[in-house]
């Protein structure tokens, strides 16, 4: 009793320390914790409450410090700890919360819940070794409890997944026998035991023992998870080719659920494995009793619809067993007219349904573009004749009919469209279609008024608009005229309209006004998406290519903040979520779990978006030298031992089929298009992580030179400064040795690469990278900073002519970097005037290498300047009349200048895009000439030129102001 | 994922043909005594996999699971507005139970239906007997 009312004082006296903690009010805290203290010199948690709030304040040196010696004293009251735990946690320091319980249960052995506290700390760190080992001494601590147990036997799984041939020679072994122990004793307790048991033996490949397992007593204890024992069995049944069980096992699941494709298919897969194997076996002629039981249930399946819902599993495998009979030759039931009369039943009974294209899509491939037209024969009076718009009425029974009329039209037009039969129209054909297209979307739009949709709902007639698009698209890809884009354009803004939640108007919005260098419009759209969590990783793609791009430097440090914030809190909640795995005994989620962390923190998207992150701060964060080295510092990352990003294991997460076609299948390729692209994204990223590298170790340097002249005449630690100057200079000219080497074997990206314009990924920016000037700019630069160098350590009387000349070097190739014949983005060939943003890219390309050549200058002018302060000082002692500068100092700032010249051109280059400035007013231009009447469209019209010029003097104003502080930057590097 | 780790039962996904995701289901199972219950968390069917059953295949699952942990009656709540929803529910069904204040926040607040079904437990179906008045989000149990 008299320990317990001590803690409810306690408790008492911390409880408004813990209030202003929770409402954010830390310098109360501090002083409630003070107030404490005084009273309780001893009470450890207030003191840890006290620095929870000095680190929540920002003051880490103090609060860490105070920290420290706490975890000295190694406490074990359990609110402490608690507290403790909250600290390491805020400020990341994961491992020492390992070493706080691990300290705690020293001095407690059997106090349970710090052990337990303890093993969740080794989840945390992943160290699967000590999580072992920690449930161990659970498990002897109380040996009633199963779940410690199995922690251990779970953990020791984990150590085989991080070390595979161990893990079958050495873990699995042993975790199988842990849990045989646990059987023979009787002494299972959870399905969740059963199922790791289960999960044992069929990563070492014992199908017999898991066999057994399932059909036995203990599999029948797997209930919880439908028709789990079932498809288990069958699994394990398919490794060990009883072809036999698994045709049964599916067979009573179809009888069950009759539309689970799934179990269409692999109930097929084993009938026809049936089959195979009775020829081989008997050498004999095809066997059709199995062909003919598959036929028969299917039939079957279909017959029992006949008075209730029809579904669509049983008519698709019908389809399916057609499809797999004709791929193997086997024509003992049936021939290819049979497929198309299934089909033509199919889209009677379902063409109603949307989802009817991409069923019979799977099909279609078997069939000619003539055949494929019979198929909607019966149904061409609806096909055929345009709805007549005006003269419907609005009753709901006669409106939802006609819905299922339009959607079977549509249906029809898709599947035409995959046939490849828009693509081979003729331009006027094709904008006829579109046309046609268009009217019927908008005489759809009325089903969407009576009863009205939600805003979350789409227009039924949606897709018309974006196949009317789609064929605009292709005229523009035919003939390059720019007018059918902009249409395409102000017919998707119109569409957007009356469907908000559309979001295939609002990737395709994006994907085209990118085309067009017109970035502006797109946050918004991208936001109106809502992508959050895991869609920043397979979503981001959408926009990430195009935002610095197009010169958008804001919105890019937005963007890439949010990427690179989803993926590092992703690292530290998915700990959390295995805790609670391993909490609730879910054990078959834990290897999930850590192979989703996996693929997350290997993500393309999370590597790109670190590394682009950190050079846009370098030109973002920069306009003094010093402002350089902070943002440097700031950046937590470590070059000196950092090495590139490995390859093999970076994931591409991109979701690449997000955006609707229905080309053809030729066409599409997205297979063909991920891999050609993950290969571009790779080698970008690699360039742009040892640009990254070489900027960050020439900042390294230039610190280090200054580092020489504080600790001059300390020898001792002179040395050692100078083993590490040694290693960044190497390593400096190391990464520039690899950039041009990389760059060269990055010839076959010169050209830019295409993809498919809807549907495929976008182009990275190494083809400029690599065509302009910009590598040559920075080895040059990096040859400076190499000069610089050697003149602080071996003194000015080393300059010599021949070394002298790389200032001139810099001095006239800087002027590559101005890009000729950029004038206005607006283009005219063959009398017409079109939006031209190739000239933007390249600016942007220019505006970043001046960023980075302004950096490595500060880092040239920081070795100088010191070298300058030595100089006057010597030359000051000199009677004689004051030397004249030397030649080095005299270049440098002939150089500097030039630099400067550049910038103020780029500038003007820049000022020059701005449509205010040069007062052409797009809108004039009336760059496609929209012939349409309507004033709705005239107005969506009015509307896509304002958000272009917006965006064009965005990227103008944008880019002048980066330059703005690049000379402010450059200005203050003359000697 | 927190509720993937807890209640992993409680997940289906059902996939297309052609391999498209056409709609998911995740709930849990919760409460003491004959409050115990199976909870709908979210279902979603794409836009273009309606009118086919597919929620309806989807609850039914999730009442089985719920059968078979002995819950005595699967809950959701509903906006009040989403009248579809409403009447696919009453189609499977549920019944209102309750009406909960503002319990979707956003530009304007919305009211929520609670929907309940009884399950076999639930012999006299005491779980979804109405009650007359609404109810606040910070009064729910």
């Amino acid at each position: 009793m008299a320990s317990r009312s001590h803690v409810d004082v306690n408790e008492r006296r911390l409880r408004p320390i813990y209030d202003c903690l929770d409402n954010g009010n830390n310098k109360k805290a501090i002083q409630e914790a003070d107030k404490v203290l005084k009273k309780q010199k001893e009470l450890t948690c207030a003191k840890v409450l006290k620095a929870l709030a000095l680190l929540r304040m920002g003051r880490h040196s103090e609060g860490s410090s105070l920290l420290e010696t706490i975890h000295q004293s190694e406490p074990t009251e359990e609110q402490t700890l608690n507290a403790m735990s909250i600290c390491y946690k805020e400020t990341q320091q994961y491992e020492k919360i390992a070493s706080l319980y691990e300290a705690a249960s020293k001095h407690q052995p059997n106090n349970e819940d710090i052990l337990s506290c303890l093993f969740m700390a080794h989840v945390r760190l992943g160290n699967y070794q000590q999580q072992q080992r920690t449930a161990m001494s659970l498990h002897k601590l109380r040996p009633n409890k199963n779940p410690y147990y199995f922690w251990a036997v779970m953990s020791i799984v984990m150590q085989g997944h991080n070390d595979k041939k161990l893990g079958q020679t050495t873990f699995l072994p042993l975790a199988e026998k842990m849990t045989k122990k646990y059987i023979q004793e009787d002494k299972i307790e959870a399905e969740a035991e059963i199922l790791l048991y289960l999960i044992i033996l069929e990563l070492q490949g014992k199908w017999q023992e898991a066999l057994e397992i399932l059909e036995g007593p203990l599999g029948g204890q797997l209930g919880n998870e439908l028709n789990l024992r079932e498809t288990r069995l069958a699994h394990v049944c398919t490794q060990m080719a009883k072809w036999d069980k698994v045709f049964k096992i599916y067979k009573d699941l179809l009888n069950e659920t009759p539309d689970d494709w799934t179990f269409w298919l692999k109930y097929q897969d084993a009938g026809f494995h049936m089959v195979e194997e009775h020829i081989s076996e008997n050498k004999s002629e095809l066997s059709d009793s199995t062909l003919k039981e598959m036929d028969s249930f299917i039939k079957e399946k279909i017959a029992a619809m006949s008075d209730g819902v029809l579904l669509r599993g049983p008519y698709l495998a019908q389809i399916e067993f057609r499809k797999q009979l004709l791929k193997r030759n086997w024509s003992c039931l049936e021939s290819q007219e049979d497929i198309l009369r299934l089909l033509q039943d199919y889209y009677d009974k379902f063409g109603h349904h949307s989802c009817c294209y991409s069923d019979m899509r799977l099909y279609v491939d078997f069939l000619t573009s003539e055949e494929v037209d019979k198929v909607f024969q019966a149904h061409s009076l609806i096909l055929n004749k345009l709805p007549n718009c005006k003269c419907y009425s609005l009753v709901l029974s006669l409106c939802s009919m006609q819905v299922k009329q339009m959607t079977r039209h549509l249906v029809y037009i898709q599947l035409s469209r995959t046939m490849g039969k828009h693509i081979i129209l003729s331009i006027d054909n094709a904008l006829r279609l579109s046309k046609d297209l268009l009217l019927r979307y908008q005489d759809g739009l009325r089903f969407g008024k009576d009863p009205p949709l939600l805003v979350t709902d789409l227009q039924y007639s949606d897709n018309y608009l974006l196949l009317a698009v789609h064929l605009l698209l292709d005229v523009w890809t035919k003939t390059g005229d720019d007018i059918h884009l902009w249409r395409a354009i102000v017919h998707l803004e119109l569409g957007i309209r009356e469907s908000k939640s559309n979001y295939q108007i609002k990737l395709l919005l994006i994907r085209l006004y990118c085309i067009k260098g017109v970035f502006g419009p797109c946050p918004s759209l991208y936001d109106s998406m809502e992508i959050k969590h895991i869609m920043n990783d397979t979503m981001g793609y959408i926009v990430s290519n195009h935002v610095i791009r197009l010169g958008h430097f804001m919105e890019a440090g937005t963007m890439y903040n949010t990427w690179v914030r989803f993926f590092d809190i992703n690292q530290k909640e998915a700990s959390e979520h295995l805790m609670s795995s391993y909490k609730f005994g879910s054990f078959g989620r834990i290897q999930e779990f850590v192979e989703f962390q996996e693929r997350l923190d290997n993500a393309l998207q999370y590597h790109s978006a670190k590394t682009e992150k950190m050079l846009l701060n370098l030109i973002m964060q920069t306009d003094r030298h010093e402002t350089t080295e902070t943002a440097v510092e700031s950046m937590n990352v470590h070059p000196l031992t950092d090495t590139p990003v490995d390859h093999s294991k970076l994931r591409d997460n991109r979701d690449l089929t997000i955006s609707l076609s229905w080309d053809p299948p030729s066409l599409l390729l997205p297979e063909d298009n991920r891999m050609k692209s993950v290969e571009e994204e790779e080698s970008w990223l690699h360039l742009r992580w040892t640009l990254l590298h070489i900027l960050l170790l020439a900042v390294m340097v230039g610190r280090d030179i200054t580092n020489k002249s504080v600790v001059n005449g300390n020898s001792d630690s002179g040395e050692d400064h100078k083993k590490d100057k040694q290693t960044s200079l190497e390593l400096l000219k190391k990464r520039l040795d690899e950039l041009q080497k990389y760059a060269h074997q990055c010839e076959r990206f010169k050209e830019p690469r295409q993809y498919h314009i809807v549907q495929g990924p976008f182009r990275t920016r190494i083809s400029e990278f690599l065509q302009g000037p910009h590598i040559s700019a920075i080895s040059i630069m990096v040859d400076c900073v190499d000069y610089v160098y050697t003149l602080t350590k071996l003194g000015l009387e080393e300059s010599k002519p021949e070394k002298e000349e790389c200032w001139t070097r810099m001095k006239d190739f800087s002027k590559n970097l101005i890009i000729q014949d950029v004038g206005s983005l607006i283009k005219e060939s063959n009398g017409k005037r079109q939006l031209d943003s190739s000239g933007l890219e390249q600016l942007v390309a220019s505006v970043e290498s001046i960023s980075y050549l302004t950096i490595l200058s500060g880092v040239c002018n920081k070795g100088l300047n010191h070298l300058k302060n030595n100089w006057t000082r010597k030359s000051k002692k000199g009677k004689s009349p004051p030397a004249p500068q030397p030649e080095t100092f005299v270049n440098f700032n002939a150089m500097i200048t030039e630099l400067s010249a550049v910038t103020k051109e780029l500038h003007q280059i820049a000022s020059s895009l701005d449509p205010v400035f040069t007062s052409v007013d797009i809108a004039s231009l009336r760059l496609a000439d929209i012939p349409e009447e309507e004033q709705l469209q005239r107005g969506a019209e009015h509307l896509v030129w304002n958000k272009v010029e917006h965006s064009i003097q965005q990227s103008s104003r944008e880019i002048c102001e980066v330059l703005h502080h690049k000379q402010f930057y450059l200005n203050t590097l003359m000697l | 994922m927190q509720y993937l780790a807890h209640w992993p039962e409680y997940f289906q996904v059902l996939e297309s043909p052609s391999g498209e995701i056409m709609g998911y289901i995740m709930g849990k199972a919760e409460g003491t005594g004959e409050q115990w219950h199976g909870h709908v968390t979210a279902l979603s069917v794409a836009p273009e996999f309606r009118r086919l059953g597919l929620a309806g295949k989807l609850m039914n699952g999730l009442e089985e699971i719920s059968e078979r942990k002995r819950c005595y009656f699967v809950d959701l709540f509903v906006r009040v507005s989403n009248k579809v929803a409403v009447a696919m529910y009453e189609k499977l069904g549920y019944s209102v139970y309750r009406r909960v204040l503002e319990y979707y926040s956003g530009e304007v607040d919305e009211d929520a239906f609670d929907m309940r079904k009884a399950l076999s437990r639930d012999k006299d179906k005491k779980s979804v007997i109405p009650l007359p008045h609404p109810v606040r989000p910070d009064e729910l149990d």
